[in-house]
């Protein structure tokens, strides 16, 4: 036990797109990889041979052991299963919740021994899972940290707390606010209030990073870019991540674009994966178009039509009034989607303009003889956002109380696996 | 002494429910920021109107019903092809004016000159193109090929109905001349940033939101009452005084 505390405890923040898992204590994650995995699907299917071919059943035998140990993650399986036809892709989490516990199971196997490579039972770790996640969902994360990887202890923290605490300072610790975690699967925007998650305010989007690449696709395919279809989604995944900004004003944009295409059309090289023949594609207006759909879900989907920051308006409206001038104080960024140059301006900009004309109409109502106070809208935004999860994790986990709200072993075996539905929130840094 | 303890009762009810039914629409509205272009010919003045659109001037060297306007000020057609790009993205479109409505028609028209010119590599092929689609018939609000039936009035004379034809040929072929110069390069090229949108439909609901016009007369109207019934932490005072 003493060895485990005083070694760094593993933190793994398991996404519905990315994987980032590393050490507490450290700045930044010692691996990013996708949540992939890649299995050998070639003996699932065969036929039962009759016991007289009985050396050709232990063949099998052994062949289907062997491609049940042989399966690949991340950024590995995903190379694997275009190259080798044996191998089918399993994504064992969708929207945030763990869909596939095998294929999960697998996925932990490979980021402990493979990519981590430590002993599980010198370390404690500290997993993430999503706000609105199932209590069974946790128990069976428990069993199988605790059964399959025998675990020093455990903790399960919930991602938008972590998010929090990745804005934490040495003179502020703000429990309170509100997250909006914008991943590659799923958008949530979740109120916090004194390290407590709001649940009946949680409101999710179906508009996240996956939706911006099939836009960003969509208009380079309208346009006739020449790029080889079979590599389509994936050159727009990089031009998103590389050319992607936020404008204040799509028309004054497309202007600018006309005016002085020099400055915004941009070259986009690669070469061909069958031929290897280089080729060059231009990008221009999904530059500005692709983030546009959190302002304005209605451009790329017609089911959806509510903007990113009414929804955050609404989810702090329906939080109990107490909170929400705290809660719009400090509105925290996590995600990969939240990375595009002055996302967090025209978030804070938009709300800002929601809250002020409820408060000019508010004012109206009174006739001028009571003046509403102004609210202060703040979105907070910092260079760890890609990451936040992680790093609140890392931050946490590094501190001496982590070890003493975790769940050990000893009590897993005495009291099983339903300890692990609840996990205290603990104050990590006062 | 009872009837006017009843119309007390009922002014103050009046109020309440006007500031509640106030707040309820105002709410709804403050949550939905409207992103769509609108014209900013708003002003109404002195132009004569046609099927409840006003004939607004244009730029134009092209015989027609339309006034006249200035070289350097910008006139409805140039609106339309600048909101174009943007426009037609977007599925639900507010009319604040009526001028509105004749920016729709425009982004509706040049959505099908577009797709005209899609298979056109040269300008002159795009403007024989062009030149094919005004020769076609125009027609107007009542009609079976007008796109957008119910957002014009129809035309109440048809008098009326052939000055709105010639108004409507004379802006097509403005829109279309300006549109050629945009959608092809100085060289004849085509211009793809103009041609890729070729491919898009145009799905705009139209929406006539007179819930603003009834709310901001509900906001104002609520202020015209006496300050007084406004608050309901009185009331009880109030009540039981006249009581």
């Amino acid at each position: 036990m003493d060895a485990a505390t005083s070694r760094p405890a593993v933190v793994i923040d398991n996404g519905t797109g990315y994987t980032k898992m590393g050490f507490a204590g450290n700045v930044e994650p010692c691996f990013i990889v996708p949540t992939v995995v890649a299995v050998n699907d070639s003996f699932v299917n065969q036929p039962r041979v009759s016991s007289s071919k009985s050396s050709n059943w232990l063949a099998q035998y052994n062949a289907g052991v062997m491609a049940d140990l042989d399966f690949y993650i991340g950024e590995e399986a995903l190379s694997r299963s275009k190259s080798n036809s044996n191998y089918n892709l399993r994504y064992p989490i969708k929207h945030g919740q763990v869909d596939d516990w095998d294929a999960m199971e697998k996925f932990w196997q490979q980021c402990i021994f493979n990519y981590l490579r430590c002993d599980p039972e010198d370390h404690y770790f500290c997993l993430t899972e999503s706000p609105l996640s199932a209590p069974e969902s946790r128990e069976y994360t428990g069993e199988i940290m605790f059964e399959t990887f025998n675990v020093a202890g455990l903790y399960m923290a919930v991602q938008p707390v972590l998010a929090l605490a990745a804005g934490y300072t040495t003179s502020k610790c703000e429990m309170t606010g509100v997250v909006v975690d914008v991943g590659d699967g799923a958008t949530h925007v979740v109120p916090v209030a004194e390290g407590y998650v709001i649940g009946g305010s949680i409101k999710s989007i179906p508009i996240a990073g996956k939706d911006v690449t099939h836009f960003v696709q969509q208009l380079m395919q309208e346009r006739g870019e020449h790029v080889p279809p079979e590599d389509s989604f994936e050159v727009a995944r990089k031009v998103k991540e590389t050319y992607c900004y936020t404008c204040s004003d799509i028309v004054k944009e497309f202007n600018k674009h006309d005016k002085e295409p020099a400055k915004y059309i941009k070259q986009w090289r690669g070469t061909k994966p069958r031929t290897g023949a280089p080729y060059s594609c231009d990008i221009g207006y999904e530059r500005f178009l692709g983030p546009e759909v959190f302002f304005n879900p209605e451009i790329y989907k017609s089911d959806f039509t509510t903007p990113l920051p009414a929804v955050i308006d609404k989810c702090i409206q329906s939080a109990p009034i107490d909170t929400r001038r705290a809660l719009y104080k400090n509105i925290v960024l996590s995600g990969g989607s939240t990375m595009f140059k002055d996302f967090h301006r025209r978030l804070q900009r938009e709300i800002k303009k929601i809250v002020d004309a409820r408060i000019l109409a508010y004012d109206a109502q009174l006739g001028g003889e009571i003046k509403a106070q102004p609210v202060e809208v703040n979105v907070v935004s910092h260079p760890i956002q890609n990451y936040a999860v992680w790093f609140g994790g890392s931050v946490l986990a590094s501190t001496p109380e982590f070890f003493t709200a975790c769940h050990t072993k000893a009590e897993y075996e005495e009291y099983g696996a339903s300890i692990c539905r609840s996990n205290p929130v603990f104050k990590g840094m006062y | 002494m009872v009837i006017s303890v009843m119309l007390f009762y009922t002014r103050y009810f009046a109020c309440f429910f006007l500031t509640v039914a106030c707040d309820s629409v105002l709410k709804d509205l403050s949550a939905y920021i409207e992103m769509v272009y609108h014209s900013s010919f708003v002003d109404e003045e002195g132009i004569s109107k046609a099927c409840g659109c006003p004939l607004l001037p244009l730029k134009s060297h092209i015989k027609g019903p339309a006034p006249v306007s200035e070289q350097d000020s910008t006139d409805i057609v140039d609106e339309a092809i600048t909101f174009f790009r943007a426009n037609v993205f977007f599925r639900n479109f507010d009319i604040k004016s009526s001028a509105d409505k004749l920016l729709i028609y425009l982004t509706f028209y040049i959505n099908i000159a577009l797709k005209r010119l899609e298979g056109c590599r040269t300008l002159a092929e795009g403007t024989k193109a062009i030149i094919n689609l005004g020769l076609e018939d125009v027609p107007v609000p009542g009609e079976s090929g007008f796109p957008f039936p119910g957002l014009f009035a129809l035309p109440q004379s048809p008098k009326e109905a052939v000055l709105f034809r010639n108004y409507l040929k004379q802006i097509r072929e403005e829109t279309s001349g300006r549109l050629l110069s945009v959608a092809y390069r100085p060289n004849g090229t085509p211009n793809k940033w103009w041609l890729a949108f070729a491919k898009r439909n145009l799905q705009l609901l139209l929406r006539m939101l007179l819930q603003v016009l009834i709310s901001y007369a509900l906001v104002h109207y609520g202020t015209l009452l006496p300050s007084g019934l406004g608050s309901e932490i009185s009331l009880p005072v109030r009540f039981q005084w006249i009581v």
